[in-house]
């Protein structure tokens, strides 16, 4: 965010032979420059109390943990399953939470991005946080009945942590996301559900 | 003349339908059904809670019976909490929100206890059927803080409505309107719902 209020170079220049110039004009544009420097700072502040990284594809790797054959296997993976279950699968891993519980930064994640499709609420993000130590599965309320609380303490139990803590992160990502692929590819889907 | 005078009440419906939809006619009602839809979800996620408990306290009697003290400590206060209900129609009333909050903090309290005391039973601890209701628990706990989270939003939505200019003049004359109230978690460790570390 900070990036985007941060002034190229040339203007600098510029700003820099104007203060050469003499009289009252120099101490107007330094003026100038501060206000506009508290103003963007006022601006500034609210946007930084919480970032999500951009839902560019069903895995966003902010963290960058994944290598890039492993990150596309993934992706088609997760692309595979909206296509034949209509139901969506984010993977995110994210540098920092921010100072919040991962619970809370997943929930909020999910609602922000709109994962899922908003009727059937059907919807999963599997989120890492490396920094933190923290990895969580949220599902959408549609899912629940498939994916269940246990079976997801199942997953990142059996499945995830084991990896995690032999410092392999990919493995356990891509672990977990099998899992949670193969259960959701089993299930029935909602839409029949809800026409009976 | 007469028929150009029969004319006016048609012509002015639509402008005063206009002019009181400006005043939260439509708007205040909708956001307090809103609020109310959201009350119900935070007493589903309870009563959800509720649910586990018989068979959780079942469990960990199998495996730690002399923890009877802590066993009906949850037993009572899941008794006492499901006793007192909230209705939608209660939300403006803060004693019996306050009420149903403490009853539900000493369930939390309760269970707190019962879970600490199981750290001390590894064979209960790697019980399947243990591990699951524990899970569910830790999910169900995380959903009364996300439903709870969402009721308060929306009750300070509608507060926020009936109190602004131009609703505030519709909230008065036609509902008389009264600002809801929000819910607070009263269990000093009922904000933090327990999560996984690796």
């Amino acid at each position: 965010m900070s990036s985007t209020y941060a002034f190229p170079p040339p203007f600098w220049g510029r700003a820099r032979e104007r203060r050469l110039s003499p009289g009252a004009r120099r101490g107007t544009v330094r003026t100038l420059l501060i206000a506009l420097a508290l103003f963007l700072g006022l601006l500034a502040l609210p946007a930084a109390a919480q970032t999500f990284p951009k839902f560019t594809n069903f895995v966003v790797d902010q963290a960058d943990i994944l290598p890039p054959a492993a990150e596309a296997r993934l992706n088609a993976g997760l692309a595979d399953l909206q296509r034949k279950t209509r139901h969506q699968l984010a993977i995110v891993t994210v540098s920092s939470l921010q100072g919040y519980s991962i619970n809370d930064y997943t929930l909020r994640l999910a609602r922000f991005w709109g994962v899922g499709r908003r009727h059937y609420d059907d919807g999963v993000v599997l989120l890492v946080a490396p920094k933190e130590h923290k990895v969580r599965i949220e599902v959408g309320y549609g899912l629940e009945a498939t994916l269940t609380d246990p079976r997801c303490a199942e997953i990142i139990r059996n499945r995830i942590v084991p990896r995690f803590e032999r410092n392999d992160l990919t493995g356990g990502i891509q672990a977990g996301a099998d899992a949670i692929l193969a259960r959701l590819n089993a299930a029935a889907p909602l839409e029949k559900a809800r026409a009976s | 003349m007469s028929r150009r005078l029969s004319l006016a009440p048609a012509l002015l419906a639509p402008v005063a339908a206009l002019a009181l939809g400006g005043c939260g006619l439509n708007s205040i009602p909708t956001a307090e059904e809103n609020a109310k839809a959201k009350w119900a979800d935070v007493q589903n996620e309870y009563q959800r809670r509720a649910d586990l408990i018989p068979n959780l306290v079942n469990t960990v009697k199998g495996y730690a019976k002399q923890e009877s003290t802590v066993l009906v400590g949850v037993t009572e206060a899941r008794a006492k909490a499901t006793s007192i209900q909230v209705s939608a129609d209660d939300l403006k009333d803060p004693s019996k929100l306050q009420q149903f909050g403490q009853a539900q903090g000493q369930l939390s309290a309760a269970l707190g206890r019962l879970l600490s005391v199981t750290e001390n039973y590894p064979d209960l601890k790697s019980n399947a059927n243990f591990l699951a209701l524990q899970s569910q628990l830790e999910g169900t706990e995380n959903r009364i803080t996300i439903a709870r989270r969402d009721y308060n939003a929306s009750v300070q939505q509608y507060n926020t409505l009936i109190r602004t200019f131009p609703n505030s003049i519709g909230a008065k004359v036609f509902y008389g309107a009264k600002p809801m109230q929000t819910f607070q978690a009263t269990a000093p460790n009922a904000q933090s719902a327990p999560t996984v570390n690796f």
